[in-house]
C-alpha cells in the first residue's frame, strides 16, 4: 500500500492534481473495488482476442 | 377527473390532439405536480415555467405536441446549459440536437432531470443537488446517472423524460425506479449540445412508464419509426456470468419473467465477456474526464474524485489493451446475435441500495453498488447495441428490471419484448 501511496501522490502531483485531506484514504478505496478486475484486463493473453484493428463505434463490427 | 399527469405520453399526446386535454392546463397542471411531490423526491430540481410556456406557445403539430417533458442536465437547451450535474456549466447554452428533435415534435422541456454528477455513478447519490430518491421507497436511491428522470417518471411528474447512458445510466435507474429505460444505439441520435457527444459509450436514452410510451419518445429520438412487431416468438440468449451473484430476489423475478415470456432460451457464451466491465472501467472515465477543468475537483463528492484521481493513474498501455479486448467483445456479441434475437440478464444484480450507504448484499457479500451494476451493464455501451430495462416485479417491495440487448439499430425489437412481457406479467 506504502508503494501504492508514494506512485499516487507523485504521479498526481506530476499532472498537477493536488490530493486534498483525505484524498488518498478514498483512493486507496477505490482502488482496492476496481484494481482485483483490472488485473484481470492487464492478465488478459491478447494473442488470444480477436482483433479489430480500426474501432468504429458508429457502426456495428463487420 | 383524474390528474393528467396520471395519464401515460402517448393518452396525454392523443387527449391533447384531439382537443379533450388543453395543453395550457396540462403544463399547468405538471408544474403544479412538480411543486407539490417533488420535494426530497429531489428528481427535477431546476424548473422552467416561463420557458416552457415559450416552448407551447410556438409548438408545432407533431407526435408530443404539448407534452411535457424533463432532460438531463448533460442536454442544452436555448436558455441554460449542460452543468453534467456539477456548479459548472460544461457547455453554453443552445438547442442540443435533441432539444431539437423534442421540439420539433411540439414536446415541452419543463425542466432539468437530476443526475450523477459527471454521469460517474449507478445511484444517483452525488449531485449538485443531492441524491435522488426513490419514488418506492424515499429512504433508497433512484439509480444513476439519470436518476432525475426515472424518479420522475415512476412518480407521475411527467410521463417521459431524456437521460443518457454511457455504463448502464439509462437502463440501471429505470431498473430501480420500476419503469422503462431504453439505451439508444451509439449515435442513433444527435450528439450536438450533448456532454457524452465525444464520449464513444455515450448514447441517449428515453424513459417511460411503459414500451408504447418509450417507443413513442423514441421514434422522436431517432426521428424513424419503430414499428411494433412481435415480441412473443424470440429467441433469448442467457450467458451465464450475467447471472452470477444476484440478490435472490431479484434473480427469482428476473426468471419468472423470462418463465412467463415464453421465449426460446438459448444457453451460450461470449468468449471473455467477463472482461467487459474492467474494460469499460478503464476506457469510460478517460473519454469522460479527457476536457474535466482540474479546479472542479475539489467540488465534488469525495468518491467521484477518487474515481476520476484512479482515473489519471490509469497507464496508456491499459487502455491499449481495453481497446483490444472492446474489439473482440465487439465480435464475439455480433456473433452470438447470430443465433439469438435478444441477450437478457438482470438490469442490477440487487434492489435500490439506501441513500445513506449505497451498498448491496449480493451472495458474495456486500459491496458498493456501482462495481456490480457496471458489470451487468458495460456490454452494451462497449458494443454500442441497443438496451432496455422492463420492469418484472418487485424483491422485497422495491422494483426489479430485465435487461435486454438487441443487434445494432434494433430498438424496435426490444421495445416489442418489452411490451411482451408487460402482457405476459400482467
Amino acid at each position: 500500500m506504502e508503494e501504492f501511496d508514494r506512485f499516487a501522490e507523485a504521479a498526481l502531483a506530476q499532472l498537477g492534481v493536488p490530493l486534498g485531506d483525505g484524498d488518498l484514504d478514498v483512493l486507496r478505496f477505490v482502488s482496492a473495488v476496481f484494481a482485483p478486475a483490472i488485473a484481470a484486463l492487464d492478465a488478459v493473453d491478447l494473442r488470444t482476442l480477436e482483433p479489430e484493428p480500426v474501432i468504429d463505434p458508429s457502426r456495428a463490427p463487420a | 377527473m383524474s390528474h393528467p399527469q396520471d395519464l401515460g405520453l402517448r393518452a396525454q399526446a392523443r387527449a391533447v390532439a384531439d382537443g379533450s386535454l388543453d395543453p395550457g392546463e396540462l403544463l399547468d397542471a405538471t408544474l403544479e405536480r412538480i411543486a407539490e411531490r417533488d420535494g426530497d423526491l429531489n428528481s427535477t430540481p431546476v424548473v422552467f415555467a416561463d420557458e416552457a410556456r415559450a416552448m407551447l406557445a410556438t409548438a408545432p403539430d407533431g407526435p408530443l405536441r404539448g407534452v411535457p417533458l424533463t432532460l438531463k442536465d448533460m442536454f442544452t437547451t436555448p436558455w441554460r446549459g449542460a452543468h453534467n450535474g456539477t456548479s459548472r456549466e460544461m457547455l453554453a447554452p443552445g438547442p442540443s440536437g435533441v432539444f431539437t428533435r423534442l421540439r420539433d415534435a411540439g414536446a415541452v422541456i419543463v425542466g432539468v432531470a437530476q443526475q450523477h454528477e459527471l454521469g460517474m455513478g449507478t445511484t444517483g447519490r452525488a449531485s449538485v443537488w443531492g441524491p435522488a430518491r426513490n419514488p418506492a421507497d424515499r429512504s433508497r436511491l433512484a439509480g444513476g446517472s439519470s436518476g432525475g428522470s426515472a424518479a420522475a417518471v415512476a412518480a407521475h411528474l411527467v410521463a417521459g423524460s431524456i437521460g443518457s447512458d454511457s455504463g448502464g445510466s439509462t437502463r440501471i435507474p429505470a431498473a430501480y425506479c420500476g419503469v422503462v429505460g431504453l439505451k439508444t444505439t451509439w449515435g442513433s441520435v444527435p450528439r450536438a449540445g450533448y456532454t457524452g457527444g465525444a464520449s464513444t459509450f455515450s448514447a441517449a436514452g428515453a424513459f417511460g412508464r411503459d414500451a408504447a410510451d418509450t417507443r413513442l419518445l423514441a421514434e422522436v429520438l431517432a426521428a424513424r419509426s419503430l414499428p411494433e412487431g412481435d415480441g412473443a416468438r424470440l429467441r433469448c440468449g442467457i450467458v451465464a456470468p450475467f447471472w452470477e451473484d444476484l440478490h435472490p430476489g431479484v434473480e427469482a423475478c428476473c426468471r419468472a419473467a423470462l418463465d412467463a415470456a415464453g421465449w426460446e432460451l438459448v444457453e451460450l457464451e461470449i468468449d471473455r465477456v467477463a472482461l467487459a466491465g474492467p474494460a469499460a472501467a478503464t476506457r469510460l472515465p478517460a473519454e469522460m474526464l479527457a476536457g474535466l477543468d482540474s479546479s472542479l475537483l475539489p467540488e465534488l463528492d469525495a468518491i467521484t474524485r477518487g474515481l476520476i484521481q484512479f482515473a489519471l493513474l490509469t497507464p496508456a498501455v491499459r487502455m491499449a489493451r481495453a481497446d483490444r479486448v472492446r474489439g473482440h467483445l465487439r465480435r464475439q456479441t455480433a456473433r452470438a446475435f447470430e443465433r439469438v434475437d435478444v441477450l437478457a440478464w438482470p438490469t442490477s444484480p440487487a434492489p435500490p441500495p439506501p441513500v445513506d450507504a449505497p451498498l448491496v448484499d449480493l451472495p458474495s457479500g456486500p459491496a458498493p453498488a456501482d462495481p456490480p451494476n457496471l458489470r451487468q451493464a458495460t456490454l452494451g455501451n462497449l458494443t454500442g447495441v441497443p438496451g432496455i430495462s422492463a420492469p418484472v416485479g418487485e424483491a422485497g417491495g422495491l422494483p426489479v428490471g430485465l435487461q435486454l440487448l438487441a443487434p445494432w439499430g434494433e430498438e424496435a425489437r426490444l421495445l416489442d419484448a418489452a411490451a411482451h412481457l408487460e402482457r405476459a406479467l400482467c
